[in-house]
């Protein structure tokens, strides 16, 4: 198992040129996007833009050695970041590939711009920023159930309060993550307050509900 | 002195003499004297002939495929066009790869070339000699991405193809991906597919394989039996391939976490303690997750299950728990709230295949005792592939143990897709998703096997003996994954015939076919209305060899469509000879019959495929 080791995480050792490189690359298809421009071929700059260069504007972020694992994971989070923004278009009724390749581009060029900042400010507050993004991601889930569109009162209601309960749950586990040991003996994780039984016991019911109208 | 537990480094080095290296070498035989002439070579060229022989072997394959007519393939499917130059060429590339992972010191590079040649023969001729998207599921998926892109929405209660609107994740990506990238559809894209995901499972899998061992020959030898023994066909364009691979990377990186992900300083969250490596690596597994519940049925369901074999092992201890419960959450809030349409029309189906193993296992195989008897070569060889590969994993495992190596981790993580068989069917295809899920990790003990140990020194007859096994591999591959080839391509001839269909047949209209097998459903596919004659009960069937036109026109002469047609093509002949849906010849003779009868009139025809209209005869009944 690769271990952590703390001096691998200093700021310093970030190389400047992935951003830079990234960054021009990001600036390139925002050009061959807006101007049609015949030498470089549109299908294949923006392919390569949307397979890498958002998760790398994120990954890049981090002070990851291995250059493979580096790309690895910015093509893995690139496909994820796509299908985020394409189906939070979709779902609420926006569909536009122009504006979701802005948000991209604007994602990437933001990516960039903080890896450049990261030598002069504290890296940490700049990566927290990138990582607010991605931890709200799997936002896409209660959002394409909240738009949803429900037949009757029950069917409605059981479904708002049952993503909202599912929502707040999920904040108190993702909270769970933040804290842990307790800071004393007795002391309550998140996950042991009864505030956590109740959004269970009102999720569960809600689905419940949701299920038996699958009959 | 004997040349066993000997490594190629022991031998000597370039300081010895002429003679004294004709004199040993004669001494330890030809074999061995080859061995000792690599050693003794400058690094550039000891690491450089394996890189330039990868490279030929892939210019033999190419040439060998040059003269090759993909319209003579057999029951047998490409595999029966490959000539005997292909198969060398493959055993080339085997014998170069084995030898240069022998070497300790042979560069990472060259490695890496070998692995992506093999992709690159066996995924990439496909595409590159047919010229037309292969597997008719591939063009059902083509249709979804066709219906966003037209429609910008999805239509959740759709009566066809349902479950794609319903996890739409991938199919809304790639609409996005063909509209950013101005070109007209998704079919360019889906074509090269298979290649593509392919390296990127690689990619995966050495994520995991890193984590479970520093050996980097391991590593690297996990990879190419993974590429070897990949044969269940899931790497076409479709969300499983996809959401397969981001599995194996939340996989891997629970596995080992990611050196340098511990960031999360954010003012708010400096006062907590310990939170920077968690919400780092909770971000980027959620985020991964998300695609992998919004795109596909089963993959939340595989990935939990990996991850829960982690947590049982306690590998998984940065995380853990509290990662499961999310992952659970959102699945169960997509399943319920947003996919619900779905599981309305489906829970039957669903609910009843609970527990029912034994007919969950009984639905993945094809009727041997119908199929052709190329395809029962087919299927055997599909099993014995699946099962040395699971020996050799059984043999790995029990000499990591004997080495001193217990991988508890690993082994849960190779039983850890088990569970679903006893849950789902999952139309058929249970078994083969099992495998699938399974693969990389038996990869990683079946690469054991040779080397268990990272101390393990390979004896001299080991590496041509591994590489025989390599070999064998690919042969099964190659007729595993290649043998249903005569149904799964689709000549352009068929492709012209369904483009017809699509630019001419009015909204309404019912399309008729002897089977699924042609290239349905990707454009428009919505506004039509389809059956399969497969489809007909027994009864219908057997009413349908005495009496095609009588069987055919009452199911087309129903008023409510414009107009119907019936499409027999070769690949859907092909399907039927192969798996013996229906009888043999059936649809050669509802054809003759249908050309016969005044009923039905021919509106388009080339050598693969003829589409027939039923005549309506205004007033009544055609």
């Amino acid at each position: 198992m690769l271990s952590y080791e703390k001096d691998l995480f200093r700021s310093s050792d970030a190389p400047l040129s992935w951003p830079l490189v990234f960054g021009v690359y990001t600036v390139i298809t925002c050009i061959v996007v807006l101007v049609p421009f015949a030498a470089l071929p549109r299908p294949l700059v923006v392919f390569g833009f949307l397979a890498v260069c958002p998760g790398m504007a994120l990954i890049g972020l981090t002070h990851i050695e291995s250059a493979s694992q580096r790309l690895l994971l910015a093509v893995a989070l690139s496909i994820a970041l796509d299908t985020v923004v394409a189906g939070a278009l979709l779902y609420a009724g926006e569909w536009s590939a122009t504006r979701g390749l802005v948000i991209l581009i604007s994602i990437s060029l933001g990516g960039s711009v903080l890896q450049v900042l990261q030598y002069k400010l504290e890296a940490g507050n700049a990566v927290s920023f990138a990582f607010v993004l991605l931890a709200i991601t799997p936002g896409l889930v209660p959002f394409a159930a909240l738009v949803m569109p429900r037949e009757t009162i029950l069917d409605t209601v059981s479904a708002f309060f049952g993503v909202l309960a599912g929502v707040a749950l999920g904040t108190l586990i993702l909270k769970e993550q933040l804290q842990p040991v307790p800071a004393h003996k007795g002391m309550k994780r998140p996950l042991q307050h009864p505030t956590t039984l109740l959004l269970a016991a009102i999720f569960a019911s809600c689905t419940a509900i949701q299920l038996s109208r699958l009959w | 002195m004997t040349g066993r537990g000997r490594r190629l480094e022991d031998f000597p080095t370039s300081r010895a003499s002429l003679s004294g290296l004709l004199k040993s070498a004669l001494s330890w035989g030809p074999f061995i004297s080859a061995w000792r002439l690599v050693s003794l070579a400058p690094p550039w060229l000891r690491f450089g002939w394996p890189a330039g022989t990868a490279l030929v072997a892939a210019a033999v394959w190419a040439l060998s495929l040059a003269t090759v007519d993909v319209t003579k393939m057999s029951d047998l499917g490409l595999v029966s066009l490959l000539p005997a130059t292909a198969y060398a060429s493959l055993a080339l590339l085997t014998a170069s790869f084995f030898v240069a992972l022998h070497f300790r010191q042979t560069p990472t590079f060259v490695l890496l070339l070998h692995v992506v040649v093999l992709i690159a023969l066996i995924h990439g001729t496909p595409p590159a000699l047919y010229g037309t998207l292969r597997y008719s599921w591939a063009w059902k998926h083509v249709g979804i991405v066709d219906y966003i892109q037209r429609h910008g929405a999805v239509d959740p209660t759709i009566g066809y193809l349902g479950a794609y609107h319903n996890w739409p994740g991938f199919f809304a990506m790639v609409a996005f991906l063909v509209g950013a990238l101005g070109v007209g559809d998704a079919l360019g894209i889906a074509i090269w597919s298979p290649p593509v995901f392919n390296l990127l499972f690689v990619g995966g899998l050495l994520l995991i394989v890193k984590a479970l061992t520093p050996d980097r020959r391991l590593l690297w030898l996990s990879a190419w039996i993974f590429a070897s023994a990949n044969w269940v066909g899931q790497d076409y364009f479709s969300p499983q391939a996809m959401s397969y691979f981001l599995h194996l990377v939340v996989v891997g990186i629970c596995l080992q976490g990611i050196p340098g992900v511990r960031p999360f300083r954010f003012t708010a969250m400096r006062r907590l303690p310990g939170n920077d490596d968690r919400i780092g690596l909770a971000a980027i597994i959620l985020a991964l997750f998300t695609f992998i519940v919004v795109s596909h049925q089963l993959t939340p369901f595989m990935t939990m299950l990996a991850v829960s074999a982690l947590v049982v092992s306690r590998r998984f201890n940065v995380l853990g728990l509290p990662l499961l419960m999310l992952m659970g959450l959102l699945t169960a809030t997509w399943a319920v709230y947003v996919a619900a349409p779905f599981l309305r029309s489906n829970i039957y189906w669903v609910v009843s295949s609970i527990f029912d193993l034994f007919g969950n296992l009984d639905s993945n195989f094809i009727d041997l005792s119908k199929a052709s008897e190329g395809q029962r070569f087919v299927a055997t060889v599909d099993r014995v592939l699946t099962a040395s590969v699971m020996g050799l994993a059984i043999l790995g495992c029990v000499r990591r143990f004997r080495g001193g190596h217990f991988d508890l981790t690993g082994i849960l993580l190779v039983l850890s897709p088990l569970p679903m068989l006893a849950l789902n069917s999952y139309g058929g295809e249970m078994v083969f998703r099992v495998y699938f899920f399974a693969l990389p990790f038996a990869a990683f003990f079946a690469a054991a096997s040779l080397y268990p140990t990272t101390s393990t020194e390979a004896s001299w007859w080991a590496t041509p003996a591994a590489a025989a096994v390599g070999v064998a591999l690919l042969i099964g591959l190659t007729i595993a994954y290649y043998g249903k080839d005569r149904m799964y391509y689709f000549t352009p001839g068929e492709v012209a015939a369904a483009q017809y269909l699509t630019e001419n047949a009015p909204a309404g209209s019912l399309w008729v076919d002897g089977t699924w097998d042609w290239p349905l459903q990707y454009r428009h596919y919505e506004i039509y209305e389809y059956f399969s004659l497969v489809k007909l009960p027994k009864e219908a069937k057997e009413r349908l060899e005495a009496d095609p036109v009588g069987v055919i026109s009452g199911l087309m002469q129903s008023r409510r469509y414009p107009q119907a047609y019936l499409i027999i093509t070769r690949s859907q002949k092909a399907e039927v000879e192969m798996t013996g849906v229906m009888p043999a010849g059936s649809l050669d003779l509802i054809e003759t019959m249908l050309r016969r009868s005044s009923l039905f009139q021919v509106i388009f025809e080339n050598k693969d495929a003829v589409i027939f209209r039923m005549v309506r005869v205004s007033g009544g009944s055609p």
